[in-house]
């Protein structure tokens, strides 16, 4: 993801964006009319019928029909949606526009990390790098919540963004840091003090964090394990395949 | 055969066996079990005085056809039809909805509380921001601040990128 900078909009490349999409059954909706006693069902009750929205945007309108429903489904912590694809056209400025699977198209406005990097995410956030002050940000894109990570401390005065990778993980947020001589994973939780460091070899081909495991392929699969540091296993290829990469 | 009581005295005779589709009922009446025949008599006053009625039917349908038999070996054409039932057995008014769920809820009745949310999933589904508005007929309780600014901002991403 490249920085994020405002541009210059012409106008007219501007989508015909629409207000609202109108439903068939439009002008029939005295049957659905929404009263008091739905404001009064259990807390639990309503977050089901959260779960059962597939997409955000009838999520946030499921939170604007009364306060009961609003504190029931908070969107500090949302749930798994179909997957947003990040899209490099920003045709309005200080936003990010995403395809979903759930086929609209999403603007996040991001006027709030102006000048700050966008390094990844995570499954829930956005993770941000403000090079200036050499610290990070977990974004929650939807409430615009900034969550400082730990400092980087002296062992890394100067974490530049292209050495930074952040790997998918649901419990932690897991960075990898390529400096001139090593590679190391930071890993922390949101709240943590500081990061946890743990060094692991080059990457030639593909990586991923899962559970405290890291698996690194190098044309063989080695798997270390983070709380030891040491290599548990390498996993060799299929005897076919490596007759093939020879 | 046991004997529910409503909210407004009446009186409901239902197999045993239809009735344990409520695992709340299914309880009392283990717990109850080898007693007097006064035992065998449940109070269900906590429901809406409407809804032991439409619960029945819905015992009923469903005991005809259980669960368990109906994943295992329904044939494809029984289920569709009992997919068509539970359509319009759930195609009601939002009140009675909102009656069904709660009664679901006190007797656990797991497939009718699903589907009744379900539907309330559906009538709240892809609408635009203004029809939400429209159905939703709550008094107004957002505070001036929130409906200022907190609301529009949350919302203003989704309603303006609503591209056919």
């Amino acid at each position: 993801m490249g920085a994020v900078q405002s541009r210059s909009v012409d106008q007219s490349k501007l989508p015909q964006a629409q207000l609202g999409i109108i439903s068939s059954d439009c002008a029939n909706l005295t049957p659905y009319l929404f009263t008091r006693d739905w404001s009064d069902l259990p807390v639990d009750i309503l977050s089901i019928i959260s779960t059962k929205l597939p997409i955000l945007k009838d999520v946030i309108h499921f939170r604007a029909i009364c306060k009961s429903w609003r504190s029931a489904v908070p969107l500090s912590d949302p749930l798994p949606r179909p997957p947003w694809i990040f899209m490099d056209d920003e045709c309005i400025p200080r936003t990010l526009a995403f395809f979903s699977l759930d086929s609209f198209n999403y603007c996040i406005d991001i006027s709030k990390i102006e000048g700050m990097q966008l390094v990844g995410t995570t499954y829930k956030h956005m993770v941000v790098l403000d090079e200036a002050n050499n610290s990070m940000f977990l974004l929650n894109p939807i409430t615009k919540k900034l969550v400082p990570l730990p400092p980087f401390g002296k062992k890394y005065p100067r974490v530049h963004h292209i050495g930074v990778e952040t790997i998918q993980s649901e419990d932690l947020v897991v960075i990898r840091v390529k400096l001139p001589h090593e590679s190391v994973l930071l890993l922390c939780r949101p709240r943590d003090k500081e990061w946890r460091m743990v060094e692991v070899p080059d990457v030639n081909h593909g990586h991923i964090y899962y559970r405290g495991m890291y698996y690194i392929n190098n044309g063989s699969t080695m798997v270390v394990d983070i709380d030891s540091s040491e290599t548990m296993s390498t996993i060799l290829p299929p005897v076919d395949m490596t007759c093939d990469m020879r | 055969m046991i004997t529910l009581i409503s909210s407004d005295k009446r009186k409901f005779h239902v197999l045993e066996e239809v009735a344990n589709q409520s695992l709340t009922i299914r309880d009392v009446i283990e717990d109850r079990r080898g007693r007097r025949r006064a035992d065998r008599i449940i109070l269900v006053t906590n429901i809406n005085s409407k809804i032991p009625e439409k619960v029945i039917v819905y015992w009923l349908r469903h005991f005809l056809m259980p669960e368990e038999i109906a994943h295992a070996s329904m044939s494809h054409k029984k289920a569709e039809k009992l997919k068509k039932w539970e359509a319009k057995f759930f195609d009601t008014d939002i009140d009675t909805l909102n009656d069904l769920i709660l009664a679901a809820d006190s007797l656990d009745i797991p497939s009718l509380f699903d589907g009744a949310c379900e539907k309330v999933s559906d009538i709240l589904k892809n609408r635009s921001a203004e029809e939400v508005g429209e159905i939703s007929k709550i008094e107004n309780e957002f505070t001036h601040e929130e409906e200022e600014e907190e609301i529009p901002s949350e919302n203003a991403w989704v309603w303006r990128n609503e591209f056919a």
